[in-house]
């Protein structure tokens, strides 16, 4: 029978992917998954296929702050998350809107509601998602406002100078966004194969809370071809977990089932890279 | 690794609330089983009491991402939803032709849910856009799926009754369109819903009771993505339909509230499992 009570409600930043696999599609998909429900902020369209990103149309900066402050001031928002961002005008518009609805560290209305902000700088086809002159945004106006920094380890070495190689550099690399002002960073391992060279039996994710305590979440590494859309995947699973309320820590260790078995169960599409499967959790 | 799902594209719009537009469609196409991939046609400002503003989607941009999907992913059933202005609707015929989606057995099924005004009465398309959806939509159109508003607009009749439903779904098959799904929900004080599907000979009608609920935001959009699912998954028209129709229903009972207005249907979670379901509902033919 039809539900008497609102659902969690998470919300995402984003741009969309026209092939489905990535941004704010794989982000509805991740929410649905995850049990909340979802609402966007559309930043930006992408022309996208399994193969790259060949176009992208930009949403003007006041449509993004409106749709926002739209969803914040009806149905709330209990967790939110960025994903392409595309120009520094957006990351202001963003930041201004959700200061204003109370999302984020630096909410005018107290205690803000849990912003994970996935750094996103690239597609994995190498397509640049921002524009140059945005990275420093990311760094001054959204770090300061994260609940929780989900960089890869080509935006660490982006955003911090750092390469992580082993367990002290990703340390390394957490202090320094830390040190920007995300109140928690998880520094996303899934790529030390490829950075290292080395063969890497384990996918390690650390979680660095501005407490000190670290955790670790390991998982094996599948050699799985197919991982588009993975990061969105894993950010938007840890706001829904945010929205339904559980720790950070809880929330980041939801995240990390949802993208294992997301991963697992990834198929192929199109000629090049094929997305992570939304499983119900 | 597993198999390439079917997949399926929707040419709509984004609702920022979360609950109609693409973002519904993508929870309905997942719900049975198929990828979902998009073309953005415009991005709406909307909650659950209405929508505040638009923005529209260059034409050109509209067009890129449907051949992006095409060319490289492939689909097999596509559907319309918010098309927002002529110009839009021009391209999507023009790129519809181009990738071989229509309306004949030669060309990949297109599903058009002809999007004229938001449940709230809002219009979502431009006054001379309508006559684009007649002349540029329906001849391309394996299925259209009105509500009884739409059926106004576009042809001009009221549906009171079973006679002038069959009466409607005439006059709008002699627009073009080759299947035309006369969809009943609107219908108010009756005690069951009737959805009537004629393909300008034969009639089929699917009849269930109707549940009360006033979350019912994206039940359109979910029952045209869900065809469009079964489409894509190999159904002739009829069963696609027909699996649409066990959809919706469920998807509605499972409907939920948000924010001060009117809620969605189709929460992910209650319905992920619904196609899989062994008693009451049929596994769609392959």
């Amino acid at each position: 029978m039809s539900s008497t009570e609102q659902p969690p409600v998470a919300l995402t930043i984003a741009g969309t992917d026209s092939g489905g696999g990535a941004g704010l599609t794989a982000d509805v998909r991740a929410f649905a998954a995850c049990g909340v429900h979802g609402s966007v902020a559309v930043t930006a369209v992408t022309v996208q296929n399994s193969l790259g990103v060949t176009g992208f149309h930009e949403v003007p900066v006041d449509v993004v702050a409106a749709q926002i402050r739209t969803v914040a001031g009806d149905m709330g928002v209990d967790a939110a998350k960025t994903g392409m961002l595309a120009t520094r005008a957006i990351i202001e518009a963003v930041v201004g809107a959700c200061d204003a609805v109370g999302i984020g560290r630096r909410s005018a209305t107290g205690a803000g509601v849990p912003f994970v902000v996935d750094p996103v700088a690239a597609s994995m086809h190498g397509s640049p998602l921002l524009a140059d002159d945005a990275l420093d945004a990311v760094r001054t106006e959204l770090l300061p406002r994260a609940t929780l920094v989900t960089p890869n380890l080509d935006e660490i070495a982006l955003l911090a100078d750092v390469k992580v190689v082993d367990d002290d550099s990703a340390r390394e690399a957490a202090a320094a966004l830390h040190a920007m002002g995300a109140a928690a960073v998880l520094v996303k391992g899934g790529h030390l194969e490829a950075t290292t060279g080395r063969a890497q039996p384990e996918c390690v994710d650390l979680l660095s809370l501005d407490s000190g305590e670290v955790h670790e979440f390991r998982s094996a590494r599948l050699a799985r071809p197919h991982t588009h859309g993975g990061g969105d995947s894993l950010a938007a699973a840890i706001t829904a977990g945010l929205a339904r309320g559980m720790s950070l820590v809880d929330a980041v260790a939801l995240g990390k089932a949802f993208i294992t078995r997301a991963v697992e169960h990834s198929y192929p599409l199109g000629a090049g890279h094929g997305p992570v499967r939304a499983m119900p959790m | 690794m597993t198999e390439t799902p079917p997949r399926a594209l929707t040419i709509a719009g984004s609702d920022s609330g979360g609950a109609a537009g693409l973002e519904a469609d993508l929870r309905a196409m997942t719900a049975c089983g198929v990828h979902g991939c998009v073309a953005v046609t415009a991005v709406t400002v909307q909650n659950s009491l209405g929508v505040s503003d638009v923005h529209l989607v260059p034409p050109a941009v509209v067009a890129a991402q449907v051949r992006a999907v095409v060319s490289d992913i492939g689909v097999g059933a596509a559907k319309t939803g918010m098309l927002a202005t002529a110009g839009i609707i021009e391209a999507v015929a023009a790129v519809v032709d181009e990738v071989g989606i229509g309306r004949d057995d030669d060309r990949t099924p297109f599903l058009v849910d002809p999007v004229a005004a938001s449940m709230y009465g809002e219009p979502l398309l431009a006054d001379d856009a309508m006559d684009a959806v007649r002349t540029l939509l329906f001849p391309r159109a394996a299925l259209v799926t009105p509500n009884l508003d739409e059926v106004r607009l576009l042809a001009g009749v009221t549906v009171t009754d079973r006679d002038t439903a069959g009466k409607a779904a005439d006059a709008l098959h002699d627009l073009g369109a080759r299947w035309v799904l006369v969809k009943g929900g609107h219908l108010h004080g009756s005690p069951e819903v009737t959805d009537l599907l004629s393909d300008g000979e034969r009639t089929w009608e699917f009849t269930g009771p109707r549940i009360e609920t006033p979350h019912v935001h994206g039940a359109g959009d979910a029952l045209a993505s869900a065809a469009c699912a079964g489409l894509a998954r190999g159904l002739p028209m009829p069963d696609a339909v027909a699996y649409a129709e066990r959809y919706i229903r469920r998807a509605v009972a499972a409907s939920y509230p948000l924010g001060a207005g009117t809620g969605p249907v189709s929460p992910l979670w209650a319905v992920a499992d619904w196609d899989r379901e062994p008693s009451g509902v049929e596994q769609p033919h392959r």
